[in-house]
């Protein structure tokens, strides 16, 4: 008797080159969202932003970040106490020698060459991020402080509460 | 017969290994997600201060000002936020708030909106608010405050605690 030998079905290799495709195109979206990310803004690990219901998406002028009465200017990699920058003490060695790096900073940037108006406006401006503990009179002297060094516009970050709250 | 003549033999075209790439895009993908931010920036302007130049004129009679002020501050344990204005007919509406944890910045940020709203229905004209706190509320009942606030009105100026808590005092 003759028996047949049962078929082999030959098995089904995974169209690689096709998912190698659809992951370039995966980490070609991340790295372009992550770069996007971090060129607007830098917020530490250990810091909570503050909720709010703004709709307006956050802009790429220089970022001060305030924490535990620390104020951390990255773009002219400085830090200083907030207790420094009062308005009482503004005559201090330090803050006359941050606010003369400031005014550099800005105669640099934009102010007196000829960038458009809206970028001028942008690099004149902060972007305020603090924790969302942070008492009002730190945001305050802040403010006030880098107002006095030419900053014009103040920019308070947030992130965004979509209405888990309401 | 001739060499030239003969079949040339083809060259095996070597595959390029995919499972490695593969591989290698795999582990990518996860240093990329764990990396990125997923959290969604917002942001609220405070507009630059502008100075108003203004000649008085004998023959028009001197407007005074309005110069509303909102101030948000505590009271006996109670959130009181507190809208006083000037000019000819200076005036003041105050409201004393109970605010559960649960929906705190939702409830603050409604009665913010319509004190605002209060004040635009009987000075509909008016388009700058001075916005004050006592020095130790925090930066996040400040953005709810702004919050309210902006619905209704886009120019504002943010006062010193001191100045608020004056005030906020004298309203008492």
């Amino acid at each position: 008797m003759k028996f047949e030998k049962p078929h082999r079905r030959e098995p089904s290799e995974p169209q690689l080159a096709a998912m190698i495709d659809v992951f370039s195109i995966l980490i070609i979206f991340l790295i372009a969202g992550t770069a996007m990310d971090s060129s607007v803004l830098e917020i530490p690990g250990d810091l909570f932003l503050a909720e709010t219901t703004s709709k307006s998406n956050s802009v790429n002028a220089p970022q001060v970040t305030l924490k535990d009465g620390l104020v951390t200017i990255k773009f002219i990699d400085e830090k200083i106490g907030i207790d420094e920058i009062e308005l009482d003490k503004l005559n201090s060695p330090n803050v006359i020698r941050l606010g003369q790096k400031l005014k550099n900073y800005l105669n640099q940037v934009g102010v007196g060459n000829k960038k458009n108006p809206t970028d001028k406006q942008l690099l004149q401006s902060i972007n305020l991020v603090a924790d969302k503990d942070t008492p009002y009179k730190h945001v305050y002297s802040t403010i006030k402080f880098f107002r006095i060094h030419g900053f014009q516009n103040s920019i308070l970050v947030g992130t965004e509460n979509n209405g888990k709250n309401n | 017969m001739h060499d030239f003549l003969k079949k040339t033999k083809r060259r095996h075209v070597k595959e390029i290994p995919l499972a490695p790439i593969l591989d290698l895009l795999t582990v990518v993908i996860f240093f990329l997600i764990l990396s990125a931010s997923f959290i969604e920036i917002r942001q609220d302007t405070l507009p630059p201060s502008s100075t108003v130049v203004s000649k008085s004129d004998p023959l028009v009679p001197l407007v005074i000002p309005l110069n509303p002020k909102l101030i948000l501050g505590k009271n006996n344990g109670e959130i009181v936020l507190l809208l006083k204005w000037f000019g000819q007919t200076p005036g003041q509406i105050i409201k004393k708030l109970k605010l559960s944890k649960s929906n705190y910045d939702a409830n603050l940020k409604q009665n913010t909106n319509e004190i605002v709203k209060d004040f635009m229905k009987k000075f509909p004209k008016e388009s700058q608010i001075q916005l004050g706190w006592q020095g130790n509320i925090k930066y996040q009942t400040v953005l709810t405050v702004v919050d309210g606030v902006l619905t209704e009105m886009k120019d504002l100026v943010f006062i010193s605690p001191e100045e608020a808590e004056t005030l906020f005092q004298k309203s008492f």
